[in-house]
């Protein structure tokens, strides 16, 4: 839709070189944010007149295979308008600033991330484990290619 | 003579003499009768008065997520219906949804007809549960009697259709997964004609209560701003007076097709969110009448092979549950399993906004609220 | 007289009535399993079932079953649901705070033998007697309140054959 791909193209005009639009499928908006641009994004999301999106529905963690993702699910109920953030994380020491002081919503997803997936949050002020058992030392199971203790796996 | 003392005199004189008050922790779970599930609460508390709550979940993450990696699509669909058990065919069709939209498929009018019924026979029996245990948290033990006796009815349509009772693994990629029984159209106008004025029942046994309304009306105010920086959807969002639903705000299937309304709160306390859950039963149920009678002929199901490999691609489909808003992300990589599937409970938001609501207030009032909220464990554990 | 012919008793008939003549153990036992009071420990997707075999049409108190919410109160206890490792200690102290003589019911496919949950997941316990001993195992997913039904019936058998001894143990008859 043309007012989607406008609104990506106005998020690129405001945050140059830390913001690429991505195709990931006809009427799906979607970007890749520089981990360092974060916060400035998803408070320009959030305060912007025109953007107005208040509504963030879900952030997952995905084991992409040579990277980690932070995939964040943003809406607005005023304007409609959705839009995927992606953000790319090295496997190794990964790590992402917080937002759930501007959305209060990823407080717990942010925790979940962190151990489920071993993606360090930066400044989140509860980083206790949220599933997991609180004596948990086996790493982060969604991993691809982890096994574990108790952890049988299907045969073919 | 001394003059004569009234009551509240002396505890006004009890509370001048300087009687510390300490507070302490109360540990309300996993195993509580009113918890819904297996949620842990630690209330810090002085006297009745809760001062500060903080829940720990976890207790029934039984790792869905890491499970999927490892299936297929058909596979999948039956551990969906675990996520939400009460309304286990809105997350089929959430998921299902998502597999349609990477590969693009057509799902036949019959089968989104289907579906629509389904899912709202489904939402008027997860209301129903819904107002049984409310009932029961407050003390009220006979509209859980009444609200179950419905439920069987629907359990019956249910187990005409797909043999299940709870679990149903019917909605599938492409349609459902067989079509209506004969004389199922039958039974279930019946049960729409039976099951309208009973609503008005459960009304007269709850809505107009003293006991009731002074437990419920002005607790738990959750204001609209609050409730969308915690993303809370679904009844909760509603009561709070945001007119959001997503079947008319976020279309799909066929909703467009059936004339409902949404109902909506005003002030966001307890009492707004039971009442905008009386009234979707009988919007769910108005929408069963027009899709009974509307039911087109057709194909119940897409032509699907039955080893489903959708293209590469991702999707984050979201619908309106009974609860709420369920989504389901998938990320497909052209094979047979999907890369990762997650999946968003509408409950996982409402239990993190628990502890901004609930301070001082007592611990009565707890129980209220959360019976108010109606979040089930699966969906914030997964 | 037909029906005490079949209870494991004397019947005399006196002038002015009868005398049943019998163990003590078979009456307790018998009380017992007339009026098994269950707690309510749903965990997940089974608890609704057992909510539902609780209410209107499939009825648990013409069983002499009612729930409890307290380990203290009640004697038999349904785990209905899948048990993790997270919550699994906790079982355990609700299980050891249910006084003696006690009952556990795994009910369902998750607390028989860890269910559809039993491949690739890291947090479920593979069945719940690996912590807790069962006496009535209920397959299902979930089971029906039917089901449900015959699994306590079966109980009720099992409570009737008990030795007096054994009630302070946590030792079952085979």
């Amino acid at each position: 839709m043309s007012d989607q791909s406008d609104m990506v193209k106005s998020l690129i005009a405001a945050f140059p070189g830390k913001v690429i639009a991505l195709e990931l499928a006809p009427e799906q908006a979607a970007v890749l944010v520089g981990a360092s641009a974060v916060r400035d994004f998803f408070r320009h999301l959030k305060s912007d007149d025109k953007l107005r999106f208040d509504y963030l529905s879900s952030l997952s963690g995905v084991d992409a295979g040579e990277h980690l993702e932070v995939v964040y699910h943003i809406f607005s109920t005023v304007t409609k308008a959705k839009l995927t953030v992606k953000v790319q994380l090295p496997t190794e020491n990964a790590e992402i600033h917080s937002i759930c002081d501007i959305y209060r919503a990823t407080d717990w997803y942010e925790r979940e991330i962190r151990e489920l997936y071993g993606i360090e949050v930066l400044n989140h002020p509860d980083m206790r484990p949220l599933l997991l058992p609180e004596d948990w030392d086996q790493g982060p199971p969604m991993r691809k290619g982890w096994t574990g203790r108790d952890f049988i796996v299907k045969p073919e | 003579m001394d003059e004569e003392i009234r009551s509240d005199q002396l505890i006004s004189k009890s509370t001048d003499s300087g009687f510390a008050t300490e507070e302490f922790m109360v540990n309300m779970g996993p195993q509580h009768p009113s918890t819904h599930g297996v949620c842990r609460l630690l209330l810090t508390m002085d006297g009745e008065v809760v001062k500060d709550c903080q829940p720990h979940v976890g207790y029934l993450h039984r790792a869905i997520e890491k499970i999927s990696e490892n299936r297929t699509y058909a596979q999948i669909i039956p551990l969906t219906d675990r996520f939400e058990y009460l309304t286990s065919m809105a997350c089929n069709w959430v998921f299902c949804l998502g597999g349609e939209r990477i590969s693009q498929m057509e799902v036949p009018e019959r089968a989104e007809y289907i579906r629509v019924i389904m899912v709202e026979l489904n939402r008027i029996a997860s209301h129903l549960v819904w107002l049984g245990t409310f009932g029961l948290d407050l003390g009220a033990i006979t509209p859980f009697l009444y609200c179950l006796r419905e439920r069987e009815l629907i359990m019956d349509l249910f187990e005409m259709t797909c043999g299940q009772r709870l679990l149903y693994n019917y909605i599938r990629v492409g349609g459902v997964s067989r079509d209506l029984p004969v004389g199922f159209e039958k039974k279930c106008k019946e049960f729409v004609g039976y099951f309208m004025p009973l609503v008005d029942d459960y009304e007269a046994l709850l809505t107009n209560n003293p006991i009731f309304l002074t437990r419920t009306k002005n607790i738990g105010i959750l204001p609209v701003n609050m409730a969308l920086n915690y993303a809370v959807s679904g009844p909760v969002l509603r009561g709070s007076g945001l007119k959001w639903d997503l079947r008319k705000d976020d279309p799909y299937g066929y909703y467009h097709k059936f004339d409902f309304e949404i109902p909506t709160g005003t002030v966001g306390d307890t009492w707004d969110r039971y009442i905008v859950r009386i009234n979707e039963m009988r919007q769910s149920a108005l929408i069963v009448k027009q899709a009974i009678e509307g039911l087109p002929e057709g194909e119940f199901r897409a032509k699907v092979k039955p080893s489903f490999k959708p293209p590469a691609g991702e999707c984050y489909t979201r619908i309106e549950a009974a609860r709420g808003e369920m989504g389901a992300y998938i990320v497909s990589d052209g094979t047979a399993k999907p890369t990762r599937l997650r999946l968003r409970g509408s409950s996982y938001n409402h239990i993190m906004v628990l502890p901004e609501i609930v301070k001082g207030l007592k611990i009565a009032d707890l129980v209220a609220i959360f019976a108010s909220f109606d979040a089930i464990m699966p969906e914030v554990d997964r | 007289m037909g029906v005490a012919s079949k209870l494991p008793v004397y019947f005399e008939q006196v002038p002015g009535g009868g005398i049943i003549t019998t163990k003590l153990e078979q009456v307790l036992d018998w009380s017992r399993a007339s009026s098994l009071w269950y707690m309510l420990f749903g965990l997940a997707c089974c608890a609704i079932e057992m909510m539902c075999a609780g209410a209107s049409r499939y009825d648990f108190d013409r069983l002499g079953m009612i729930f409890r919410a307290s380990p203290r109160q009640s004697d038999l206890m349904f785990v209905a649901g899948t048990v993790t490792h997270k919550m699994a200690p906790r079982v355990k102290l609700l299980y050891d705070q249910m006084s003696s003589p006690k009952y556990v019911i795994a009910m369902g496919g998750c607390a028989t033998r860890g269910g559809p949950f039993y491949y690739d997941s890291y947090s479920v316990l593979k069945g719940v007697d690996l912590i807790i001993p069962v006496d009535v195992y209920i397959p299902g997913c979930p089971p029906r309140p039917e089901s449900l039904m015959e699994g306590c019936l079966k109980l009720m058998e099992k409570v009737k054959k008990e030795k007096m001894a054994d009630w302070s143990r946590d030792v079952r008859p085979e």
